[in-house]
């Protein structure tokens, strides 16, 4: 980074005050982790909270754990370079957040299955080879999906308070934030989660009406629009017009990652769903929630588009403009557009509003952070580890003491990967390709396991490693198998599928393989795990 | 269709349907706090409302 960007990334508003509000939301975390830690007698407790959370606990926590600052940051450079013509995806996963409350697809029947995580309702529902099956590749495609979670989280409190982007202090961020959520998710589980994500629910909230609100009276709404008109054209607006970057094939894979999966298949949303006290609370919650599945979307969107008008066409973002849009030809790195949002926040927002911007932001990182740490440390002893030790079994105690363990070995497998990692991709493409790893064959398996009564062992097991297929849409594994090419003349690598292409197959596949290997090999023990009327 | 306008109604519509929640969220969810604090401490007692 050269000099001047460096120089330009340290203007700030960010004050000592502020500092103390961030300090003062951070030790009320850890010590809400510490006073619940009591109550966590056994797995129900830790890692369901008992099976009691209320609707409107269950909407709190559903915003907190599904807008994590990654959300914000890989949406406010969707918004920064696609500009409204992003806000499709919001439109679409509010759309089918409240068809699912509406009619409990798939989030009902798992409730009524009294099942704590997924792969346990495929052992219920078909076998424990397939359990424990869906739950090593539940577990690998999203330990790999947050893998950058870390990284840009951190990017996001280095621009907001002026530290230095390169040498001590993103590392420092990293390890420091990393270790708070460690420490109070391994001890309280669900519960230290359910509450802290309480107080994030409220923090984020108001946060993010008070920044959107200083964003249009600062910047003027017709301006924001205006400028985005002259900036972007109609490919601003629309999200199917040809120089848009999304297209018919993007917008429809949107239906099934930001849509269907985001709210009924995802397992940290689906935790959420089977923690609540009834299928009622459930449903209500969903309804409710379609309003914060398409907030969480759409308000950092916009906080990117108002970054680009900023930078654009106000005079006090004008010394960032050739800092991120180099004149061609001039030779110059384009600073990395991910550092807008910050850099924009950091410079629009007042000192105290700023502070408690950070709070919001922070929350919304380690909401992230703890609900993912859990899911997957608990999908790995419950369905993976336990169902493999057969009679000899996991005891209660055991079974916590070795989530925690786990909880701690992803918190330094995140910051390897955060301190590591120097891939270039689009980070939302990347989580949607990565998290398609799993939920490819979840879709498969869950609907057909619940709404179809000939779905066979044979059909999951699979609709599971057909899902895999998925891995084909990630930019290095298309250019080792040929589905990249590189091009001598514009010296960039072409694609022959898209992500979102590899994606939309990869589904289709899952289900042909569900469909086909049902047909072929149908269960041939009736008695054994049975069919979807037992859930239904 | 006028995008423009759509995704402007969207975006009014959906911050004041989202400050709604945001105030109902905090109210309703301390309650909710309470009851299951209530059943952490006793489990065994009968907590539900439903």
């Amino acid at each position: 980074m050269s000099p001047e960007a460096a120089a330009a990334l340290q203007q700030t508003r960010f004050s000592t005050v502020d500092g103390v509000i961030v300090a003062i939301y951070l030790a009320l975390s850890l010590v809400i982790g510490v006073f619940v830690r009591r109550y966590a007698r056994d797995m129900t407790a830790y890692i369901g909270a008992d099976r009691k959370i209320g609707t409107w606990l269950g909407v709190a926590t559903m915003l907190g754990t599904e807008m994590g600052l990654v959300t914000v940051m890989y949406s406010a450079q969707k918004g920064f370079t696609g500009g409204f013509a992003a806000f499709h995806i919001a439109l679409i996963a509010g759309i089918a957040t409240l068809i699912i409350g509406a009619t409990g697809f798939i989030v009902a029947p798992l409730r009524r299955a009294e099942v704590l995580t997924i792969p346990e309702y495929y052992e219920k529902r078909f076998s424990r080879r397939v359990r424990v099956l869906g739950g090593c590749i539940l577990a690998f495609g999203g330990i790999l999906n947050m893998g950058l979670f870390l990284k840009v989280g951190s990017q996001f409190i280095v621009g907001i308070t002026g530290l230095s982007a390169e040498g001590w202090a993103l590392p420092t961020v990293m390890v420091g934030l990393l270790l708070l959520v460690v420490v109070y998710t391994a001890l309280g589980g669900m519960i230290s989660v359910i509450l802290t994500d309480y107080v994030q629910f409220v923090i984020l909230s108001f946060g993010l009406l008070i920044a959107t609100g200083m964003a249009i009276s600062r910047l003027g709404w017709d301006h924001i629009f205006e400028t985005t008109q002259a900036v972007l054209g109609d490919a601003g607006f629309n999200p199917v017009a040809e120089e848009s970057g999304f297209g018919w094939s993007y917008v429809l894979w949107m239906f099934v990652t930001a849509g269907l999966v985001g709210c009924a298949v995802w397992p940290t949303a689906v935790s959420r769903a089977l923690a609540m006290e009834s299928e009622k609370a459930v449903k209500r919650q969903y309804m409710i929630s379609s309003i914060s599945f398409t907030i969480r979307f759409m308000i950092p969107y916009f906080w990117g588009i108002c970054a680009l008008v900023f930078i654009t066409a106000s005079p006090e973002g004008a010394d960032l403009k050739h800092l991120f849009f180099p004149p061609e030809g001039s030779g110059v790195e384009a600073v990395d557009n991910l550092y807008a949002l910050p850099i924009f926040l950091g410079r629009l927002l007042p000192p105290v509003a700023i502070g408690i911007i950070t709070a919001a932001m922070i929350a919304a990182f380690m909401s992230t952070h703890d609900s993912y740490f859990l899911c997957w440390s608990s999908v790995i002893t419950q369905d993976v580890v336990a169902p493999l030790r057969g009679k000899r079994g996991l005891s209660e105690a055991a079974r916590i003491k070795l989530t925690r363990l786990i909880i701690f070995a992803l918190g330094a497998y995140v910051l390897y990967w955060g301190l590591f990692y120097r891939g270039k991709d689009d980070i939302w493409d990347y989580m949607a390709v990565t998290g398609a790893i799993y939920f490819n064959g979840a879709i498969a398996v869950l609907i057909g396991g619940i709404y179809w009564k000939g779905a066979s062992r044979a059909g999951a097991m699979a609709a599971l490693i057909a899902g895999c297929s998925a891995v084909f849409g990630l930019g290095p594994v298309q250019q080792a198998v040929g589905l990249q090419t590189w091009n001598p003349e514009s010296e960039e690598w072409v694609q022959k599928l898209t992500g979102a292409e590899v994606g939309l197959l990869s589904v289709g596949l899952a289900l042909a393989s569900m469909v086909i290997f049902s047909f072929l090999m149908p269960d041939k023990n009736e008695s054994a795990p049975t069919a979807a009327a037992a859930i239904n | 269709m006028d995008w423009t306008f759509f995704w402007k109604l969207m975006l009014i519509v959906m911050l004041g349907l989202f400050a709604l929640m945001a105030i109902a969220g905090t109210i309703f969810g301390a309650f909710d706090i309470r009851r299951l604090m209530a059943h952490l401490r006793n489990p065994d007692e009968n907590t539900d409302r439903e």
